[in-house]
């Protein structure tokens, strides 16, 4: 198998795995990182939602080769040295957790969608975030937190 | 005041009705054939005398009082809370009971989940929306023996009189400034002879139950750090695992060609399980692999050849044929609205899908998974291994979602199984399309309700369902089992039924019942049980009713609500949400109620039907629970149950074709999201009305649902009849 390397949180990486495996299984089973959550392996809920390159991207559907020689963040290198993301802070404001398990996924997405748009509208969060599911429906709140960290 | 209307209780014309109404009904019978025209008889519903809180409450007394705190030296206390945390906040509610009873900070305070212990009995069940109801006496009572046990140690140890000691924030303090922490006396206090108890806490001495308390863990959640199932252990040690399940549902294995699969790189074993078809727990065939990601591929080149199944001759069509032959008929002569209602299968679909681990050796297995009644899991896992239950350890561990799926434990058996066969540690993950198509499921169910109107008045209600047997065998007869002495699934079905069913208006003589028929397919409780169905039908009709008499539906509520408990929360709600404001054509507002678990709410949601598909523009709430515990978690509860109402009655449904279940994942089953949910939303908490809480894990879905459903009945002009309405409600 190909030795594939990447940036993961900041330092450089290399896994022995075939280039079309998924960076989900790749990052929780090889590398044993597990903030990001499996939830349905088809880019559909946005569970295991990270960054390549500063962009929120599913995962679940990434083949490990296509990020070879790019930054991968996840949820576990999001907070730098150990001060929360404003987003992640916004969560606990907001306490917008409850089962917690699409959390990670969300607040990556949210993330990215705050660096490219700084000020998004109701719409706006509306279509960045329709890809992540949350089953408890923590939605309202995820919504007050994105508007929390876009006000500031 | 005519002597019909005297205030003997609840639906006072009623009782007048009734008491004329054996002589009529028997002359009716005498005078018609079979199968006549006759009113219901049923007057109180069985759940105003003693409802599922209730049952719960009484069997669990003998054992309910086993909780484990203990105090550690470094002043922290280590708190072992004996349910599942699914999401619905038990870990921060117990916190919060136990760190004010015991007069500690709330940061002090370190809960898990207990394990699997069989002498909990019933005391161990997660379901009911009843955890805080039930532990709210335990963790009074307890903490303040704790306390008072504390104090004999402070006072031995500071030379003063117990009298002049009193508590607070972790310490045992004196009148007289001398003050000694709970970690310094936790040795001593272990050694006194049993003190008498300090005086528990009343609510004026509350400082952490009744204000808002995030949840618990949840700075970890947002770090990725809380850790679920899958997370506890390297894959490296813990084999990833994924399951094949049968073509149709309850079918076998008839051969396998793991050929291609063990061939590919990195596959470690492919196993078939037996399943434990008794529990519909499904034969099964296991791929481990080094990672999921091969262990999915894998699974995919298996080619394994499935008989025919139990059910394979039912498709949709088929199944509302065994429902429509088996449900009670409506039989009240007279004038009304006479409708028929369905609702479809739906999974739980929590976004964590099923999974556990699994250690099985030769005489021992110790298994983590989120069961919400562990303690038969344990026993069918030492049942399935032909282990001993003690030799079996058997953990809880917080779970993505649960809503009713992790009442049973199929993911855990599974696991058990398969590392017993292949003698290694396995890290069991349905895959998503296993979990939609196989995971258990709120059963399809058909509807026929009767209201019949005299005068301006509604003099007789029948509300009839039919449904593929519900599966209640996940522990339910140990909570019952003070009542029926052999369990019996149909029996605890329609036990359940009449202590949960309730038609809180005054609707005249009411009848509610259940007809059931086994099928293959595995059904489990599902947030809200029965009362998802029948409680929107019936607000639902409510509606209808007034619309058919010329009333407002808030006015004609208000008049037919027989409470003034359930009419306060009405008029908050309606207040707050501007009941009758003006709105766009094709932009409605609808109300939806519902009691259950000493709670009631009220929802009060806005819809737009002029888009391509309906969305939810405002919803406002109202909710009554008895007394608040925590009420950050009350609001995000009733926020998310908002959500659920939306999807089940718009967007959720699964089909059934010859056997088999249509959907698959996210695609084609589908659930709410962010664009379904209302940009301004709100809960508004009345004050307490009671002095011990009721539960709110599921009270307002069949609110929501009623709220949803009659918004866009308003604006559509259309009846809700057939869900999910975006398919069926054209």
């Amino acid at each position: 198998m190909p030795v594939i390397t990447f940036n993961l949180n900041g330092n450089p990486v290399s896994v022995d795995a075939d280039s079309d495996e998924e960076l989900l299984w790749v990052l929780r089973d090889r590398l044993d990182v597990h903030g990001l959550k499996y939830g349905c392996g088809m880019g559909l809920c946005g569970a295991c939602t990270s960054h390549i390159d500063g962009v929120a991207k599913r995962t679940c559907v990434t083949p490990v080769g296509s990020v070879a020689g790019h930054n991968v963040t996840t949820i576990d290198g999001l907070a730098k040295g150990g001060v929360l993301h404003p987003v992640q802070q916004a969560w606990i404001d907001n306490d917008v957790a409850q089962c917690g398990y699409c959390q990670a996924g969300q607040i990556m997405q949210a993330v990215s969608l705050l660096n490219q748009n700084p000020h998004p509208t109701d719409a706006d969060i509306d279509e960045a975030m329709g890809g992540n599911l949350c089953r408890c429906g923590t939605y309202f709140r995820i919504r007050s937190a994105i508007k929390q960290v876009a006000g500031k | 005041m005519s002597p019909l209307e005297t205030p003997i209780g609840r639906r006072t014309v009623l009782k007048g009705f009734l008491i004329a109404g054996p002589t009529l009904a028997i002359a009716a019978r005498l005078g018609l054939a079979d199968g006549a025209n006759a009113f219901p008889t049923k007057t109180d519903e069985v759940p105003d005398i003693q409802d599922f809180t209730d049952i719960f409450v009484a069997t669990q007394q003998p054992t309910v009082y086993d909780l484990k705190i203990e105090i550690k030296p470094d002043n922290r206390v280590a708190l072992e809370g004996p349910r599942a945390e699914v999401g619905q906040g038990f870990l921060t509610m117990i916190t919060m009971l136990v760190a004010d009873h015991l007069d500690v900070p709330y940061a002090n305070v370190d809960t898990i989940t207990s394990p699997a212990e069989q002498k909990r009995g019933a005391a161990q069940i997660t379901g009911g929306s009843h955890n805080t109801r039930a532990l709210w006496d335990p963790a009074r009572i307890i903490c303040a023996q704790m306390r008072g046990q504390l104090m004999a140690a402070g006072s031995q140890k500071m030379g003063v009189p117990i009298t002049s000691l009193r508590t607070e924030d972790g310490y045992v303090i004196a009148t007289n400034g001398q003050k000694v922490s709970y970690g310094e006396l936790t040795a001593m206090a272990a050694q006194l002879p049993l003190a008498k108890a300090a005086l528990p806490k009343t609510a004026k001495d509350f400082k952490i139950i009744g204000k808002g308390q995030t949840r618990y863990g949840l700075e970890k959640m947002v770090q990725g750090k809380f850790q679920y199932t899958t997370d506890l252990f390297s894959s490296k040690e813990f084999l990833p695992t994924v399951v094949a399940m049968p073509a149709t549902h309850g079918a076998s294995v008839v051969s396998i060609d793991d050929s291609a699969a063990k061939a590919m790189k990195g596959v470690i074993a492919v196993t078939h399980i037996p399943g434990m078809p008794d529990y519909l727990i499904p034969e099964a065939v296991a791929v481990t692999a080094e990672t999921f990601g091969i262990a999915k591929k894998a699974k995919n080149a298996l080619k394994i050849k499935w008989s025919a199944g139990p059910m394979d001759q039912l498709s949709d069509a088929q199944i509302d044929d065994v429902l429509n032959g088996i449900i009670d008929k409506v039989s009240s002569p007279g004038d009304g609205i006479d409708a028929t209602f369905r609702w479809p299968y739906v999974p739980h679909a929590p976004m964590q899908e099923n999974a556990a681990l699994a250690k099985v050796t030769a005489d021992s297995a110790e298994i983590w998974g989120s069961d919400q009644v562990p303690n038969t899991g344990q026993r069918n896992a030492a049942e399935t291994l032909g282990m001993k239950v003690e030799q079996v350890t058997y953990h809880v561990i917080p779970a993505g979602g649960a809503f009713g799926r992790h009442l049973f434990h199929d993911q855990e058996i599974m696991a058990a199984q398969i590392s017993q066969r292949i003698g290694k540690p396995v890290k069991l993950q349905w895959l998503r399309e296993e979990g939609i198509k196989h995971g258990r499921t709120r059963p399809v169910s058909i509807h026929h309700v009767k209201a019949t109107v005299s005068n301006g008045d509604v003099v007789s209600y029948e509300h009839r369902m039919a449904c593929p047997e519900m599966d209640l065998r996940h522990g339910l007869g140990d909570v019952v089992s003070g009542y029926i002495t052999e369990y019996n699934n149909e029996g605890a079905c329609q036990y359940f039924w009449t202590h949960t069913q309730k038609v809180f208006y005054k609707t005249g003589p009411t009848a509610i019942t259940l007809k059931q028929r086994l099928l293959a397919k595995p059904t489990a409780a599902w947030r809200v049980v029965y009362n998802g169905q029948t409680g929107t039908i019936n607000e639902i009709i409510i509606d209808e009713l007034a619309r058919m008499l010329g009333k407002d539906e808030f006015e004609f509520r208000m008049a037919m609500l027989d409470s003034d408990r359930h009419r306060a929360v009405l008029e908050k709600v309606a207040h707050e949400g501007q009941w009758g404001k003006k709105l766009p054509a094709g932009v409605a507002q609808g109300l939806g109620m519902h009691e259950e678990y000493k709670s009631i709410a009220a929802y009060l949601m806005e819809i737009d039907t002029r888009g391509k598909e309906p969305r939810m523009q405002k919803c406002t709430i109202a909710v009554d629970n008895g007394f608040c515990v925590n009420p950050t978690a009350v609001t995000s509860s009733m926020l998310g149950q908002a959500n659920d109402g939306f999807a089940l009655v718009f967007r959720a449904g699964l089909h059934v074709d010859n056997g088999a279940t249509r959907e698959s994942n996210f695609h084609d089953y589908k659930w709410g999201r962010m664009f379904d949910s209302a940009p301004d939303m709100s809960v508004h908490i009345l004050p307490n009305s009671n002095v011990i809480p009721g539960g709110v894990g599921e009270l307002g879905v069949p609110a929501a649902c009623g709220a949803a459903a009659n918004a866009w009945a308003r604006a559509t002009g259309k009846q809700p009849r057939n869900f999910p309405l975006n398919e069926y409600g054209a």
